[in-house]
């Protein structure tokens, strides 16, 4: 998987999008609305939450168990079982099973894993045309841009940039230009409806494995997992390997928490779940069913610090509750994973060093932790990284130096306060005083940052410890 | 012969002992926030102390330097342990003290131990006057209004959100409005603000955004003084003239000018 | 080793590390209360969702009830019939319905079914391959008009899941089953989302009072 490294430039462009804002505005302000009115539907969020939990942790800590038993059922059904250590090997397996079927046409419905893995690139370099069928992934594509948000990835699209792509690359005879949402959308469902009818192979992501029945949950609003998945004749599912739950009852936890956490909703439209190839009695449904398992830096992170981030169900909320996304955006992070999630998943997905601003760029507020509804604690994780960047030398030296110098000052009083004192009155000698008190208006070097945007208030004459000492000098036992 | 009066005769019960853990900022910037605090427990009944003292570690913690962290965290554990109580007039310094020093010392049991009894005792100022203290009354008149900010460490790191409105309706002739987002961050973030200033600043923007649909307003109140810097100083830079109080000043009626400096 | 036997591996060492659980496998018990009825639940929640529903006596009143349906929405009366609905063509004589079997055409995009039954507390219908239904045209027609029977609804998720173990009797799951909520929708352009974004535009049920 590959990050962007440029944060500060991509993060400054963004800020500067007057479109983008709109958009993320809009997130900032409904998102965390419908998710609170949907979770005030349960009696008790906390213990279900706990139980999710639970559920996801059973499941990492024996997923060889889960995903030996998920495969067997699978393979019980007719269905087949890949196994791929990393994106790679993965796209490997998905291009073999396209040319065993001699494929030109592949539907694709939306799947995070097929992005971390850049699997579309991969077939297409292969001569197949790949089809996204998820709106918003289509209008990403046909515009040759990057998601921005995992659920909703063409946020930052707006309809007259919807209504250009489609001008560009729709051969349609128009008794009409496109001017309004309506029409897309009955363009977009004639185009893609076409698109399915004849594809030879579709891929879908999972949101959850079953280990007890070999069932594959996907669940979309639009319908189009389905339509991906049983219109060709074969179904290939591409999953990371942490996606398995044990039983069909903690599937139903999960979706109930998923879809509320996710959209406000109480399920999606269509939660769909999917066993095996096409039987005997089946009136529909593909021949071949091929689940591709999908490691790629995930077992590393079992049995480490960063274990609880695999409970992630990718719900986004942590992403739509986030300061830092919603005045960014997506794109920012350089990162098919972005928000708080991004930032913990990315560095150990892909590598620190090209990520290595994502875990720096929080305020550690702890709202992501406070809404995920596995209670997978962020702000920690993020922490982690930090630590790593730390003893690996990745952040600049005046961080480390300054940082090492404020541990050292601190354990030396007298020559803390000695230090102290000079810097107050070297500030105090560049702020200028007024009816409203003692301003600093602008800071040099790492100071800079602060005065950039306001101002600093000056510190005052004298510290508070050193106007105590003097208070209780005099004061006798 | 009649048995000593026991009332006269005992000693009355020692006061309690407070150690302010008065925190850098408060130190450097704004001392009247520090004295306030002081004002505030002696009130309530306790003796306090502001032993010499350095920083709780928490821009290490935060900024991988788990070494130096440690090494701050072990002076501050030997300069407090000895009182009954250690009171902090913010939540992020209180909530690395009462949160994170438990967890900071996985290699050394005997550090942890001491670690866990200081957590155990610290507290930040508002949930303390409330909760252990049991103040009900304040002595204390302000004819105002205020906007309350929420820290992001007092709200979900220490569950602060009752106790500061708590406090300040005990003050006659306050007005206290609500933000209608209380629950977001504005943008401080310790080194965040300065290592992201744009960002910082886009945040702070919504933030003030937010502060300004509330209406006409005298001041801004917080628990923490990071937080009131940063939208204080962002706000002075736009020609705001809205009053900055921590809550230490406000609840002990030390809000005039001739107090400062 | 193979890619299979080297990702257990590494998983073997965390389950092994992990050691002896005290997981219990429980009934999911986080459903969302409601002191409704399961039926009368369903139709609040399944309405609320842009579905309509029109309740009947048995199934014979449903070729009227779809005419009718068609012809309030002045939709043309023409309807693809599947299996799973349990009406031959003959039902429909006294209609003037032109009805045929599947597959769904670009005219004959109105589509009646049955369903396995319905979840009153996502006020989601169940439509499974489990009863000869092809229920990709579910996903393919225009307007979906589906036949559901009030019994075969239950409560919460937890009593689906024992029905259809109940149903495959320890076999494997219907190949296919899905909880629609409503029709096709899609945000992407926008909001409010837009209907029919690859399914149906409209969804209709016709509850039937009766046992299935």
């Amino acid at each position: 998987m590959h990050v962007d490294p440029d944060f500060k430039n991509l993060s400054a462009k963004a800020l500067q999008d007057k479109s983008l804002r709109e958009a993320l505005d809009t997130v900032a302000t409904v998102m965390p609305l419908i998710r609170s009115k949907a979770l005030a539907q349960l009696e008790d969020f906390a213990a279900a939450r706990e139980r999710a939990r639970e559920v996801r942790d059973e499941a990492l800590n024996r997923l060889d168990y889960y995903l030996e038993m998920f495969e067997q059922n699978v393979q019980a059904m007719g269905g087949h079982v890949h196994w791929a250590r990393d994106d790679q090997e993965a796209c490997a397996i998905v291009a073999q099973l396209c040319e065993e079927v001699d494929a030109k046409l592949v539907t694709k419905s939306k799947s995070m894993v097929t992005e971390e893995i850049e699997l579309a690139a991969a077939l297409q370099k292969r001569g197949l045309e790949v089809v996204e069928t998820d709106l918003g992934e289509y209008i990403i594509q046909l515009r040759g841009d990057k998601p921005s948000h995992i659920l909703a990835p063409a946020l930052h699209v707006t309809i007259p940039q919807v209504i250009d792509s489609f001008n560009e690359h729709h051969k349609i005879e128009r008794d009409r230009p496109l001017e309004d949402t309506d029409q897309l959308l009955a363009e977009a469902r004639a185009v893609l409806r076409e698109k399915f009818l004849n594809a030879d192979v579709g891929i879908t992501g999972a949101n959850f494995l079953i280990a007890e029945t070999g069932g594959v949950v996907v669940v979309t609003n639009e319908g189009n997992a389905d339509l991906t998945a049983s219109l060709p004749d074969t179904h290939i599912v591409v999953t990371g390997i942490e996606k398995v739950v044990p039983t069909l009852d903690d599937a139903g936890l999960m979706l109930r928490l998923l879809a509320r956490s996710a959209i406000g909703q109480r399920l999606s439209n269509y939660t769909s779940f999917f066993h095996g190839p096409r039987r005997e009695n089946d009136a529909s449904g593909s021949g071949a069913f091929h689940v591709v398992l999908v490691d790629n830096g995930r077992s590393d992170m079992l049995g480490s610090e960063l274990q609880d981030m695999l409970r992630c169900i990718r719900c986004s909320a942590c992403i739509n509750h986030c300061p830092v996304y919603t005045a960014i955006g997506g794109h920012a992070y350089g990162s098919v994973y972005p928000g708080p999630m991004g930032a913990v998943l990315s560095p150990g997905l892909a590598d620190l060093d090209s990520a290595r601003h994502l875990p720096n760029a929080s305020t550690f507020c702890g709202r992501c932790e406070e809404v995920c509804p596995v209670a997978i604690p962020i702000p920690k994780l993020l922490r982690y990284w930090r630590k790593q960047e730390f003893s690996r030398h990745l952040r600049p030296r005046a961080e480390r130096y300054g940082l090492g110098l404020w541990a050292w000052l601190n354990r030396r009083p007298v020559l803390y306060q000695m230090v102290q004192r000079m810097a107050v009155k070297l500030l105090r000698s560049i702020s200028t005083s007024g009816s409203d008190g003692r301003w600093i208006r602008n800071l040099p070097g790492a100071g800079a940052g602060w005065t950039k945007h306001r101002d600093l208030i000056a510190p005052a004459a004298q510290s508070f410890q050193a106007q105590w000492r003097k208070r209780t000098k005099g004061d006798g036992a | 012969m009649s048995e000593a009066n026991p009332a006269i005769s005992k000693n009355p019960p020692r006061r309690k002992r407070v150690g302010l853990l008065a925190t850098c900022l408060i130190d450097t910037f704004r001392p009247k926030a520090g004295f306030a605090s002081v004002v505030l427990l002696e009130q309530a009944g306790f003796s306090v102390d502001v032993p010499v003292q350095g920083c709780c570690g928490q821009p290490n913690f935060n900024g991988g330097d788990e070494k130096g962290a440690q090494q701050m965290a072990r002076a501050v554990i030997k300069t407090f342990s000895d009182f009954d109580y250690v009171v902090v007039p913010s939540s992020s310094c209180a909530a690395m003290i009462r949160v994170h020093y438990p967890d900071l010392f996985p290699d050394d049991d005997e550090v942890a131990a001491m670690a866990v009894a200081l957590a155990e005792k610290t507290w930040e100022l508002t949930s303390f006057l409330v909760e252990i203290a049991k103040v009900d009354a304040l002595d204390v008149e302000m004819d105002a209004t205020v906007v309350l900010h929420d820290s992001c460490s007092g709200l979900r790191e220490l569950g602060i959100r009752e106790q500061p409105r708590a406090l300040l309706g005990r003050i006659r002739g306050l007005q206290l409005k609500e933000l209608a987002n209380p629950e977001v961050c504005c943008g401080f973030g310790g080194t965040f603000c300065v290592k992201y200033p744009d960002i910082s600043a886009r945040i702070a923007e919504n933030k003030i955004a937010d502060l300004q649909a509330a209406g006409r307003c005298d001041a801004l109140v917080s628990t923490d003084l990071g937080c009131l810097m940063h939208l204080g100083g962002t706000l002075h830079r736009e020609g705001s003239t809205l009053q900055i109080l921590h809550i230490a000043e406000v609840l002990a009626g030390m809000t005039g000018s001739e107090d400062s400096d | 080793m193979t890619a299979r036997d080297s990702i257990l591996k590494k998983l073997r060492h965390r389950s092994i590390a992990a050691g002896e659980t005290d997981f219990c496998y429980l009934r999911d018990s986080y459903s969302e209360l409601t002191a409704d009825k399961p039926v009368d639940r369903f139709i609040s929640l399944v309405t609320a969702e842009a579905t309509t529903v029109e309740r009947l006596a048995d199934l014979a009143h449903v070729p009227h009830a779809v005419d009718g349906y068609l012809r309030g929405q002045q939709i043309p009366g023409r309807v693809v019939i599947d299996t799973s609905a349990c009406l031959s063509g003959e039902a429909f004589s006294d209609t003037d319905l032109q009805v045929s079997i599947p597959p769904l055409r670009p005219d004959h995009d109105v589509l009646l079914s049955g369903c396995y039954g319905a979840v009153a507390e996502s006020g989601a219908l169940v439509i499974s391959t489990s009863d000869g239904h092809a229920i990709t045209n579910d996903f393919l027609a225009e307007t979906h008009i589906v036949i559901l029977f009030a019994n075969r609804i239950v409560a919460t998720l937890a009593d689906l899941w024992d029905a259809l173990r109940t149903d495959t009797q320890g076999g494997f799951m219907p190949r296919e089953f899905c909880l629609v909520t409503g029709p096709s929708r899609t945000a992407d352009l926008g909001v409010p989302a837009k209907l029919g974004a690859h399914g149906p535009a409209r969804v209709h049920v016709l509850l039937i009072n009766g046992q299935s």
